[in-house]
């Protein structure tokens, strides 16, 4: 069974504009010691999924459908009393800017023993080993347990953040943009002890992300969200040699590579819709280059095309053609002849 | 015009210290400490050319980029364009300059006014020179947003940032600087706060702009990719010196200055299977107050010998055009 079955989940904010689905039939499954990559753009949805697995939506927010069976209980039906159980020492968050959450009146160690002893009944030493333990599993000397954050750099304190994050061995961790806020070097090192941890602790990982090269690094299965859909979904491999949703295909050739640093970057046209206002038919189709009458129209649903490989296209078995197409530049210079352009997030 | 060895810009001994207040008693003892945020760089931009600073934050990029428009002023050296110093620039002169330099900021959020349509934004700089009339000015307004590539410009001319995207923003950004037709503009981060899709589309823009009307660019960033996606040369900087300076494509094939490599060596790879070899740097970029002793670099590098605890190293050219700050490099052969 897997570790939790996001199953047809909705989420809907009220607005004075009224309601906006942020996300409409997202479903994906995570085992246990596994590691999914959310990708998409600023409004795409992914945030609104990490808030609606934690059950952390705004007060204007609701999971107005489906279900997020977590080892087996449904956890949009729990009280807020009995998330709260589960948060942080099941299910804990890392968020962008969570360097900057940490209370600046206390040492971090205090932080550190207090978050533990919340949750375990477990004596203020023991606690505080443990978060020694901690502070050597992320690389940050244990004596920094005594600093006040403000004595910490950026990616220490992130790192603090991560530690806090694992105290309590939660079976899974959301990381949502761990480390946009920080240097490429920093950034780099905090991947690469995140990925090293979750193998050792084996805790599942959902991490959240715009960069496809972070997620091609960390994960080992991808989900591509786009205007609250999801639009491609498949082990990391498969989807970065066979990409197969013309918005994967935008996306890929959008992104620099130090690997290949000849070839033009080629830009998807257009913005990201509008979720007030979202076109009828598929999410993406007036920017997509291949799009046919039928796709301003109907909503294409998730097709699979291997056991774990599925993408939410009207043609899923033309994605070979798709992929050579793709590669052109001229095939994405040519507006789409109609369809709306949102003003985006 | 350019300066007398064919160079469009040079930056001579550039200097930008910061006095450091540290209390009643430092003043006594007058002991007066400086962050020195640029420590004697010298550079040069052909027309025409992109050149790329590159460097994580602290290492002076951004204050470099905003004193060469003169949104600060240097402590020391010498901005020459064409035949002037920009630094010397007063009043009047100081005004004509800025018809000629523009700046591109980070965030698109900020950069706006929210109570001014994109119209109201990008006149501004027409009013305060006092450039054409109205009519004129509507035209140049909508010339300018014709080039950022938002058609058509009338869709955009009363909207207010609010209305619009991260990317269109920074669109608006690019019309407002290139309204005053300048012939340099410094791109301080321009795609770091844009979603993926979009970014592209924004680099693509500026080498357009580029080749299009021969714009010479400065494009300061802390991501290789992006970098060496669009500049010709490039500098990294590392706690006010530039440690290394080349042509982008020699320099993504072989860096020689371990920070260099280092921070080539941390940008992700959108490619499950690479396997990168990182240049094992320690620690963070530390403060410019106390530098240590020798290369600047010696706290985080990996390979520094005894040297490079005595004497700070001089940028010196390997070959044409690329030049490093390394004690060890040249006897290096990886």
């Amino acid at each position: 069974m897997a570790l939790l079955d996001v199953h047809d989940v909705e989420v809907t904010y009220r607005t004075k504009e009224g309601p906006l689905k942020a996300a409409e039939y997202v479903s994906f499954q995570l085992k246990k010691g596994d590691s999914l990559g959310l990708i998409g753009e600023s409004g795409c949805g992914k945030s609104t999924m990490a808030k609606a697995i934690l059950r952390l939506l705004p007060d204007n927010g609701q999971i107005s459908g489906g279900e997020i069976l977590f080892q087996g209980q449904d956890l949009a039906k729990l009280s807020p009393k009995e998330m709260r159980k589960l948060r942080w020492k099941e299910l804990s968050l890392v968020t962008q800017s969570a360097m900057n959450s940490l209370n600046p009146v206390y040492t971090v160690g205090a932080q550190i023993v207090e978050a533990i002893r919340t949750h375990e009944a477990i004596s203020r030493r023991r606690a505080w080993e443990r978060a020694e333990d901690l502070f050597r599993l992320v690389n940050i000397e244990p004596s920094h347990l005594t600093n006040h954050p403000h004595e910490l750099s950026g990616g220490m304190k992130q790192r603090a953040i991560i530690a806090m994050a694992l105290c309590l061995n939660p079976s899974l961790v959301i990381a949502d943009e761990p480390t946009t806020a920080l240097d490429v070097i920093v950034q780099d090192r905090i991947l690469q002890q995140i990925v090293r941890i979750q193998k050792e602790i084996s805790s599942s990982l959902i991490y959240i992300s715009h960069d496809i090269s972070v997620i091609a690094e960390t994960c080992d299965y991808v989900v591509v969200m786009y205007g609250g859909h999801v639009m491609e979904t498949a082990p990391v491999r498969e989807f970065f040699r066979h990409p197969s949703h013309p918005y994967s295909l935008g996306m890929q050739n959008a992104f620099p590579n130090l690997e290949d640093v000849d070839s033009e970057l080629i830009s998807i046209p257009g913005y990201p819709p509008d979720l007030l206002n979202l076109p009828p038919g598929c999410r993406f189709s007036p920017r997509c280059p291949f799009a046919d009458s039928v796709c301003q129209q109907k909503q294409p649903d998730l097709h699979f095309i291997g056991t774990q490989h599925g993408t939410r296209c009207h043609f899923p078995d033309r994605a070979e053609a798709f992929r050579a197409q793709a590669k052109l530049p001229e095939t994405w210079t040519e507006r789409p002849a109609q369809g709306q352009r949102g003003v985006g997030a | 015009m350019t300066t007398a060895n064919g160079r469009f810009i040079e930056v001579k001994g550039l200097r930008k210290y910061f006095p450091v207040h540290r209390g009643f008693l430092d003043s006594l003892r007058s002991q007066s400490k400086y962050v020195k945020a640029i420590d004697d760089i010298d550079f040069f931009i052909q027309r025409g050319e992109i050149l790329g600073l590159a460097g994580e934050s602290g290492s002076g990029k951004t204050t470099t980029g905003e004193i060469m428009v003169r949104l600060q002023d240097p402590t020391a050296g010498g901005i020459f364009f064409d035949t002037i110093n920009v630094a010397d620039l007063q009043g009047r002169q100081l005004k004509e300059f800025r018809l000629r330099a523009q700046m591109i900021f980070q965030d698109p959020y900020e950069t706006f006014s929210p109570r001014l349509t994109v119209f109201g934004s990008i006149v501004e700089s027409l009013k305060v020179h006092r450039i054409g009339t109205s009519a004129e000015k509507l035209d140049r307004v909508k010339e300018a947003l014709t080039r950022a590539e938002l058609r058509p410009a009338e869709n955009f001319l009363y909207r207010y940032p609010h209305e619009l995207s991260g990317g269109q923003r920074q669109r608006v950004a690019i019309a407002r600087a290139m309204v005053v037709d300048p012939q340099f503009i410094v791109a301080d981060e321009p795609v770091s706060m844009l979603d993926v899709s979009i970014r592209a589309g924004v680099l693509n823009l500026l080498k357009r702009l580029r080749s299009d009307f021969g714009l010479t660019m400065l494009y300061v960033s802390h991501d290789l990719s992006t970098v060496t996606y669009l500049c010709d040369r490039q500098a990294t900087m590392y706690l006010g010196k530039i440690v290394e300076v080349g042509p982008s494509k020699v320099m993504v094939k072989g860096a020689h200055h371990p920070y260099t490599k280092a921070l080539f060596s941390a940008v992700p790879l959108p490619n499950p299977d690479a396997h990168r070899e990182r240049t094992p740097i320690e620690g963070e970029i530390t403060g410019n107050i106390d530098l240590p002793r020798g290369c600047r670099f010696n706290p985080r590098c990996p390979y520094a010998i005894d040297i490079c605890f005595q004497e700070e190293p001089d940028l010196v050219e390997s070959e044409p055009g690329h030049a490093t700050a390394c004690h060890v490099f040249p006897a290096r052969t990886d």
